[in-house]
């Protein structure tokens, strides 16, 4: 009999999928929600919402649910400044981390991340979408040698979601868009990837996802990036002086190139939740990777606008990173994403943003 | 009847052309040192000698945008044909392309909003750099501010940034398994977006070999297109040697590996 891993949430204000995904493994059980005091009241009700849910305690002392419920798992989700001081702390008392993505805000705090985790010998496991089934499908393939040795990777991660009125359409004498309190109201449909009081462009927030696809499909590191952004759909957005949209070239080890184009470019882009592609070039052939495949068209009299069109099937990606998570502990060996590969990718998406800034290729300092 | 003389190889495509057009009347001939006789000619190569020749001889001319010709030539040629108080042209058959067309009529429409992101994959066509740099411009409406371009054999990227904030990836591999090719552009803007997707365009065969992807073609309308816009008056050579400062600008960035942030000259 395998052991059964106890988990408690530290939080679960931002999203509640990554708890979620860890209990769809028989190895993971959720034993408590926690969370510091002196968080405000919002967040208080969610991790209690989460916890009633579940049918869990919820804890407001987060040393004292690490100590008493018998804990081998932190599932670390709050807002993202609060990521990496959860998951630092819960492996300094010697628990396994599961966090959800932006790795952190600061680049100080990812490499404390970092540094704590191997310190501590504890597994870290960066929440992605490596095992989506056609990533998976794409790797197999690179694997294989069917298309020779890479030559360069190009991923389209677009998210076809709204954030608030478009750019452009708030009325004269309105004030500019509260970027907490705006991420606070979109927990309704998930889309709060940036909660915080600190404003986070898409590529901070979701570059995680075609860099780490990047990575897994090269195992080269980036050495230098180039990139654009814009604020270019959400007001949101224009008013926090973050980008909405960006385009990155990356020049990575081997000789490999890449490009990555991301961005949240309204739900009315894209008829099932957004472009997402991989496309990857080897000396002796090529492979064009749909991400969402395998799926189901389905449509209906009196469908929801929002609804996808085309609906994903066979996702098993939440089974396969608690898996792997689980393989591990078990055998101390590195996880899909670990803790250093989550500071690389974070010191990739701050080159790139200086980039943006200067309008210069920038060189990433892991 | 307007007289059209096209100097191509194509033969075939030509007829087909020619079968589908009203007051245009079209003799296709292989290219041969005479001068081809018709109110206008059309040659499917960027070929200086012939084209001097048609201007000296005051014949209006279009050239499509295969093959390579210099700035300072397309000037001069551009010179000759304003003394000889004719026309020529350089047309980028790509912006034909229904699959093209109908992002632009979308653009121009409105339904895209302002043009955000421009994503192209160019696969299995080398010579085609110019003509896709020509195809952003028009896209975008404008010429980018800052030019960033990076290679390795067999592959390259070039990355354009436009005043305003618009951006462009695209990239080129020079040669695919069995002269395949493939083609894919997608373009983000601010209020909606377009996607012309060879992935999504592809039949599928099972054969011995197993499955295969057969490719489909967009047809005989883009060539009877630039004719019929041609006929009807032309746009010169501007675009064209706009395009080409980008692409001198991609190149210097190439030499240089740093971004090229001088303003694009105008032509």
């Amino acid at each position: 009999m395998m052991k059964t891993f106890r988990c408690a949430v530290l939080s679960a204000v931002k999203h509640d999928y990554v708890a979620r995904g860890m209990a769809s493994h028989p190895r993971f059980e959720l034993a408590v929600v926690a969370d510091d005091p002196e968080i405000p009241q919002w967040a208080h009700e969610r991790n209690q919402q989460f916890a009633d849910a579940q049918r869990i305690p919820y804890v407001r002392d987060i040393d004292r649910a690490l100590r008493d419920f018998n804990i081998d798992v932190a599932i670390v989700s709050p807002e993202a400044a609060r990521h990496c001081d959860l998951s630092i702390r819960a492996a300094l008392a010697g628990k396994h981390v599961v966090q959800d993505k932006p790795v952190a805000t600061r680049r100080r705090e990812a490499e404390q991340l970092a540094e704590t985790i191997e310190r501590t010998g504890v597994r870290f496991l960066m929440w992605n979408r490596n095992f989506l089934p056609a990533v998976l499908d794409a790797k197999k393939h690179v694997d294989s040698g069917m298309i020779g040795r890479l030559i360069a990777v190009h991923i389209d991660f677009y998210f076809a979601k709204d954030a608030g009125i478009p750019k452009g359409a708030r009325p004269p004498g309105y004030p500019l868009i509260d970027w907490q309190a705006h991420q606070i109201a979109s927990h309704i449909d998930g889309s709060d990837g940036g909660l915080g009081a600190e404003p986070m462009g898409e590529l901070a927030i979701e570059g995680i996802y075609p860099l780490g696809y990047m990575r897994m499909l090269t195992n080269a590191p980036v050495r230098r990036v180039f990139a654009r952004s814009t604020a270019h759909f959400h007001q949101l957005y224009a008013d926090n002086a973050v980008e909405d949209l960006a385009s990155v070239t990356l020049e990575l080890d081997d000789g490999v190139l890449g490009t990555v184009a991301l961005g949240r470019i309204g739900a009315a882009s894209h008829p099932s939740g957004g472009e997402m592609k991989v496309h990857i070039v080897g000396e002796s052939g090529a492979l064009v990777i749909n991400e969402s495949s395998p799926d189901v068209g389905v449509y209906h009299r009196n469908q929801p606008p929002k609804e996808a069109r085309q609906r994903r099937i066979a996702g098993e990606n939440d089974f396969h990173l608690a898996d792997n998570f689980a393989r591990a502990i078990d055998t101390g060996a590195p996880t899909i994403m670990d803790a250093r590969a989550a500071l690389a990718i974070f010191a990739t998406c701050e080159a790139a943003l200086e980039s943006c800034r200067t309008g210069m290729s920038v060189g990433v300092i892991v | 009847m307007f007289r059209l003389a096209v100097i191509s190889t194509q033969t075939a495509r030509w007829q087909a052309v020619a079968a589908r057009l009203r007051d245009v009347a079209i003799d296709v001939a292989p290219p041969t040192d005479s001068l081809p006789d018709g109110d206008a000619v059309l040659l499917e190569t960027l070929t200086a000698p012939i084209i001097e020749r048609c201007l000296h001889a005051g014949k209006r001319v279009i050239a499509l945008a295969y093959g390579e010709l210099q700035t300072h030539t397309i000037r001069r040629l551009r010179d000759i044909a304003a003394q000889g108080k004719t026309h020529w042209s350089i047309v980028n058959p790509d912006r034909h392309l229904p699959s093209r067309q109908l992002i632009r009529q979308q653009l121009d429409a409105g339904k895209l909003g302002e043009p955000g992101l421009l994503r192209i994959h160019r696969w299995g066509d080398p010579d085609a750099g110019v003509r896709d740099l020509d195809l952003a411009l028009w896209y975008f409406g404008k010429q980018p501010d800052v030019v960033f371009a990076i290679e390795r054999p067999g592959v390259r990227q070039v990355h354009l940034g436009f005043p305003g904030g618009g951006m462009a990836l695209i990239d080129y591999v020079a040669k695919l398994p069995g002269d395949s090719r493939y083609h894919y552009l997608s373009l983000i803007g601010s209020s909606g977006a377009a996607y012309a997707d060879d992935h999504r365009n592809m039949q599928l065969a099972f054969t011995r070999d197993g499955p295969r992807p057969l490719p489909s073609d967009e047809g005989i309308g883009p060539w009877c297109s630039l004719v019929r816009e041609f006929v009807s008056g032309s746009d010169g050579v501007d675009a064209w040697l706009t395009a080409l400062a980008v692409n001198d600008a991609v190149l210097e960035s190439l030499r240089s590996g740093q971004a090229y942030k001088s303003m694009i000259t105008k032509p």
